[in-house]
């Protein structure tokens, strides 16, 4: 298998995951960042699963194993986190802020460990 | 020769400028986290979420000046590509197996840094344009 191969899968999954991540902001409209919220999330539970998953006895190519983890950094974003809570301390309450920090963290922290015990 | 409608072709730019900069920047992520080997806190996926949120801030400093397909391109493909929450949560929970308050305090401190540099790049971009365009 070539690098270029795993590499370019790599990039796809993270595209994909971008694209996913922007359509899912376009639907759901609201003035606090419930997108941003929701694709973390359900980023970190697929990381997790796939994390279980790939510590079980499984035969899988390099190249599925690269596309997932892509997919899932394309997919979730700390950077619109960051700044969406800036954005919500300057535009709304400090509490807001703290809240989507807390929530975020809590939520997919949770989210991955989930992943992870679901699936062993 | 089919008529395309303005408004199918700006979704169709504006989502391949998303995959794009989301491929390039996750490209770039898995570049960075291969160079530094895995530390139990201040990781590679850490450094990277910095830079990623100064970008972001810059950038969401300047949109309203530049074409909404760069805001596409770089800030919602490129800086959401670069950084990640799943891979920040999944070192988290590594580092909580044997030291879970170094996990909780390792988290506040990426998340305080983090919101930093957007701010510094959100300032140092309003500064840098507000210099070059005087209004």
């Amino acid at each position: 298998m070539s690098q270029f191969y795993l590499h370019a899968m790599f990039g796809l999954g993270g595209g994909l995951g971008a694209v996913l991540r922007h359509w899912i902001a376009l639907r759901v409209r609201h003035d606090l960042p419930f997108a941003t919220l929701i694709v973390n999330v359900l980023g970190s539970l697929l990381l997790g699963l796939w994390v279980g998953y790939l510590g079980g006895p499984v035969d899988m190519g390099e190249e599925e194993k690269r596309l997932v983890f892509g997919f899932c950094g394309g997919f979730t974003t700390f950077s619109s986190f960051a700044y969406q809570s800036l954005e919500l301390r300057r535009q709304r309450t400090i509490m807001l802020a703290a809240g989507n920090i807390l929530l975020s963290l809590g939520l997919c922290w949770f989210a991955f460990w989930l992943g992870l015990v679901m699936i062993r | 020769m089919t008529q395309t409608s303005p408004t199918v072709r700006t979704t169709a730019i504006m989502f391949a400028a998303v995959f794009v900069g989301g491929a390039i920047g996750s490209l770039l992520r898995e570049a960075f986290s291969a160079q530094i080997p895995g530390a139990p806190i201040l990781t590679a996926t850490f450094g990277i979420n910095v830079v990623a949120c100064f970008i972001l801030g810059w950038l969401y400093a300047v949109r309203h000046r530049v074409h909404a397909h760069v805001v596409h391109l770089g800030a919602v493909g490129f800086c959401g590509g670069l950084s990640t929450f799943s891979s920040f949560v999944a070192e988290l929970e590594r580092l909580a197996i044997s030291n879970l308050w170094g996990a909780v305090s390792a988290a506040g401190l990426e998340i305080a840094i983090g919101l930093g540099a957007a701010m510094l790049g959100e300032g140092l971009g309003r500064r840098l344009h507000d210099q070059q365009v005087p209004e």
